[in-house]
């Protein structure tokens, strides 16, 4: 419990949160501006904090971003970011009604009550997967980090050989420099900066910063119509209509985001998909501005973000592209996400669940005041902000290590990113592979050497875990999946 | 989730042998490393690395190939590189080359100058005012709010 309210008692760790999910709605908000792109950036300026005030930070700007993103779809039909897709589809009908300031209070409410159920699923659901992760053994974190790569690889883009080369390319990439159990050089090709490897957070703003804000000059500037914003709060009987399906929504987003490799975007859209077909009679059809359609979707993105945080923190296993990013700001802080994690530091665990209802309590404050203030935020022009993001990035990545080198990397990374994204390609499992390369190299070797330097002796041990074949049952379900989906 | 289908970008064609480059490499690095010698050995996890890319980009060259000439690719150097990315890049990648010796704070105003001068298409002063607020913001949170190092440069130290 002590742990659990630090951050709601420690003055400094309250305004941090606070800052946090505050520029998190401001970041969200802006239609270009993934949280992704954010938490990215702001891990290297977190590099030399303590710990608990880099932890408050980027859960605020993840809760608060994930939110944000449905102030641009309302008023401007442009998602925020992905997670807000399916707000949009009925938030800016309703918008166009007049009802702008209902749909912000009902999404703000939503976002609330989602959130928290998600805090209550990662408080009570995570020490439990935490026992059984336990009993892993390393050839089931080989397999477990080869599961969350392919979800990674087949469900957020265009194909599973992409994603697969994707994470292959990461993983080659992480293990670059000298290798942790015979020192010996690998992929430094003589040079000796080579031989502490690529450091993953400026390539992490390079795929997720400089690529994404180059591929945002693509884009043409949308022609932007200010809505007028009326009474925020919804009389009290419209808010209770609507508590039994923000509570499945929440429910459905908290189970998604669990799912290694996929994220409130897509909980979004299974709930929005559920308020349609269980929503019988509706007072306005879906997708002229029925309020279910932004409850759902709203819910459910929120609720996702406890959801992610339950695979990240008991197997070290991202539920997102976010939650990757802020498993390599852990691993900046000498932290090291898993099973071990909860049982050697559940001080840890408890401050971060702590701090993530702290920052759902501040999404509903600063979303129903600010919900004049934030219209305005979504209408900066991209001709200021995306040249403000590369400096940002340069700052951020050069802060990391005061090496020009690194801002090299990042630079080189953020170039191929963007060519990389032209031909479909997802940022999300090179990072991934990076992060997870050096660990997947360790445990591979570990199984290896445990069956005398035998794969065969490795495939039977396996095949004497229960856990491992449950694993490995997994990974052949999803191949066979990507395999159906490329038929189709 | 899967993006829905995308036009053929430029160049698509040459995509799978240019995939081929890094899977060789990792291939390389793995066998000389003794990847083919021992399943433990250092080189052992290059060489499945490797063997997964080169896997990938043949079942990348494959589809590819199923669908040629379903859709052309729409057009050329300029829809893989449009002029306000070619600009603003090459601003950003010049900023950061002249970093070492002329600082953060110059290269940086001149970046958000131009490129705010490029893509708004407003009057210069109003760029200025934006690159100089931008910049004094940076400084103050980064540098002295957040203790962040900025780069120093040779030239005006």
């Amino acid at each position: 419990m002590e742990h659990f309210l630090l951050s709601w008692t420690n003055p400094s760790l309250l305004a941090l949160t606070a800052a946090g999910t505050l520029a998190g709605i401001w970041i969200g908000a802006i239609p270009g501006l993934s949280v992704t792109m954010a938490v990215s950036i702001l891990v290297s300026f977190t590099f030399a904090w303590d710990l608990n005030a880099a932890l408050a930070v980027i859960a605020g700007v993840f809760t608060g971003g994930v939110y944000g993103g449905s102030r641009s779809a309302i008023l401007l039909n442009i998602p925020g970011s992905p997670a807000a897709i399916a707000t949009a589809l009925d938030g800016y009908p309703m918008a166009r009604r007049g009802e702008a300031g209902a749909a912000i209070g009902l999404s703000t409410l939503a976002s609330f009550l989602g959130g928290m159920v998600g805090v209550a699923a990662l408080a009570l659901g995570a020490p439990a997967i935490g026992e059984v992760a336990i009993l892993f053994a390393p050839r089931d974190y080989l397999l477990l980090a080869v599961l969350g790569i392919l979800l990674v690889g087949s469900l957020s883009g265009e194909s599973l050989a992409k994603g697969l080369f994707a994470a292959a390319l990461g993983v080659a990439l992480g293990m670059a420099g000298l290798d942790p159990m015979t020192a010996e050089p690998r992929f430094t090709y003589g040079s000796v900066q080579m031989l502490g490897g690529i450091p993953y957070i400026a390539a992490m703003i390079g795929l997720f910063g400089v690529a994404e804000a180059l591929h945002q000059l693509r884009e043409p500037e949308a022609l932007r119509a200010t809505q007028r914003i009326g009474r925020i709060i919804p009389p009290w009987p419209r808010l209770k209509r609507h508590i039994p399906l923000t509570l499945r929504a929440s429910g459905i987003g908290v189970g998604i985001g669990a799912l290694p490799g996929t994220g409130g975007d897509i909980a979004a859209l299974i709930a929005y998909d559920h308020a349609r077909r269980g929503t019988r009679a509706p007072e306005v059809p879906f997708g002229e501005g029925a309020e279910e359609g932004v409850v759902a979707p709203e819910a459910a993105n929120n609720a996702a973000v406890g959801g992610a945080y339950v695979p990240m923190l008991t197997l070290g296993i991202p539920g997102d592209a976010v939650t990757a990013v802020i498993i390599g700001a852990l691993f900046v802080h000498g932290l090291r996400p898993g099973p071990l994690l909860l049982t050697e530091t559940p001080h840890l665990f408890w401050f971060t669940v702590g701090n993530l209802a702290l920052a759902n309590v501040f999404l509903l404050l600063f979303g129903l005041a600010g919900a004049r203030a934030f219209a305005r935020i979504a209408e900066v022009p991209r001709a200021v902000l995306i040249p403000l993001i590369l400096v940002l990035c340069a700052v951020g990545t050069f802060a990391i290590r005061n090496s020009m080198a690194d801002v090299a990397w990042m630079a080189a990374f953020g170039v191929a990113g963007y060519l990389l994204r032209l031909y479909g390609f997802q940022m999300a499992p090179i990072i991934l592979g990076m992060i997870l390369g050096p660990l997947m190299d360790a445990s591979w070797r570990r199984t290896v050497i445990a069956a005398g330097d035998s794969l065969a002796g490795a495939a039977a041990e396996a095949a004497g875990s229960a856990i491992s074949l449950v694993l490995i049952a997994a990974i052949v379900l999803v191949l066979l999946r990507a395999a159906l989906k490329a038929r189709a | 989730m899967t993006t829905p289908a995308r036009p053929p970008a430029p160049g698509e064609g040459l995509l799978p042998p240019l995939l081929l480059v890094p899977a060789a490499a990792a291939i390389a690095e793995g066998v000389r490393l003794d990847g083919l010698v021992s399943p433990s050995s250092p080189g052992a996890f290059p060489l499945i690395a490797g063997a997964v890319m080169a896997g990938s980009a043949a079942a990348i060259g494959a589809r590819a190939w199923r669908r040629r000439g379903a859709a052309r690719p729409v057009g050329g150097l300029a829809a893989l590189l449009p002029s306000r990315v070619a600009l603003v890049g090459g601003l950003f990648l010049a900023a950061l080359a002249a970093m070492p010796w002329a600082g953060f704070h110059l290269p940086a105003f001149l970046l958000l100058l131009l490129s705010v001068r490029l893509l708004s298409g407003r009057g210069w002063l109003r760029a200025a005012l934006v690159a100089a607020a931008s910049v004094a913001a940076i400084h103050l949170v980064f540098r002295i709010g957040f203790s962040v190092l900025l780069p120093a440069g040779v030239l005006f130290r």
